[in-house]
């Protein structure tokens, strides 16, 4: 199943709503776990789009497991993301607005091993010292968690 | 293109309650159950926003401040009248800032009505999901 694949066949480059979920792993430093992606070459938080009539949850645990070999457990869901800041263009062309379902993941089974694919680095970062520059997502869902553990 | 294939579709959905306490409920035309303010979100536009456009859309009223409760997934597959087919994904709002009396557009929605919550009609899906938060 490849829900964005398939859509993509059928419409091209055009703009679309995505909807998917981003997982904030936090490490009992609260240090979040980034992935160096694939597609933009920059670092950014782990997750993905959700497949064709996929619970959000369902798909947190489908992209942590693909993306890290990491199970999350009682994932906590602290906002969603949405609006024309979303925005972003691929260097394949694709375009495409967000909405995504924001999990808090302090407990997980595994350890983080990068699949290769989609990401090929996976580190913790201090909150105060992350990566530049993350995709607006992330930079929104990031700033709204370091609110909160103020 | 897409056709009447099913997509993801993304939208939002307000629990409104009045001074008395009672949650409003729409009809939607053709429908037996009573349901939200509710409908799917433009390209590229914040959940509540979209909120605020169909409110005014379906019943006329004017939504100020919104606080998130949940965001649903898809129970299952929705199909409309035309035969187009989707999985929605709502966000739950609660309404904390609203003016104006209800009005259905008498297009898509044939009742818009203020109901006291000892004493609800048949709900829908996010009818009950509001029932749920206010109980």
């Amino acid at each position: 199943m490849n829900y964005v694949r398939d859509l993509r066949a059928l419409i091209g480059h055009a703009p679309v709503n995505w909807v998917g979920v981003c997982a904030l792993v936090l490490n009992a430093a609260n240090e979040v776990l980034l992935q160096r992606r694939t597609d933009t070459g920059g670092w950014g938080t782990l997750g993905g789009i959700a497949e064709l009539g996929e619970e959000l949850p369902e798909t947190l645990r489908r992209e942590l497991w693909e993306e890290a070999r990491l199970t999350p457990i009682d994932p906590q869901f602290l906002t969603v993301i949405s609006g024309p800041q979303t925005y972003q263009k691929l260097p394949n062309g694709d375009e495409f607005y967000q909405v995504v379902a924001v999990y808090v993941v302090r407990e997980w089974d595994g350890e983080p091993v990068p699949d290769g694919e989609e990401g090929t680095e996976l580190r913790f970062f201090a909150l105060d010292d992350l990566p530049a520059p993350l995709g607006p997502v992330d930079g929104e869902a990031l700033e709204l968690l370091w609110l909160g553990l103020q | 293109m897409v056709g009447t294939r099913p997509v993801n579709f993304v939208g939002a959905a307000g629990v409104i309650v009045n001074g008395n306490g009672e949650l409003l409920l729409l009809r939607r035309v053709g429908a037996d159950s009573w349901g939200l303010v509710t409908g799917i979100s433009e390209l590229g536009e914040a959940l509540a926003d979209t909120l605020r456009r169909e409110a005014s859309e379906e019943t006329g009223l004017s939504i100020g401040a919104v606080e998130l409760l949940e965001m649903l997934s898809p129970e299952q597959l929705a199909q409309v009248a035309n035969g187009d087919q989707f999985y929605s994904y709502t966000a739950l709002f609660r309404v904390t800032e609203w003016s104006g009396t209800p009005v259905p557009d008498g297009v898509e929605i044939a009742e818009a009505r203020f109901f006291s919550l000892g004493d609800l009609p048949p709900l829908n899906r996010l009818g009950r999901k509001a029932q749920e938060w206010l109980a």
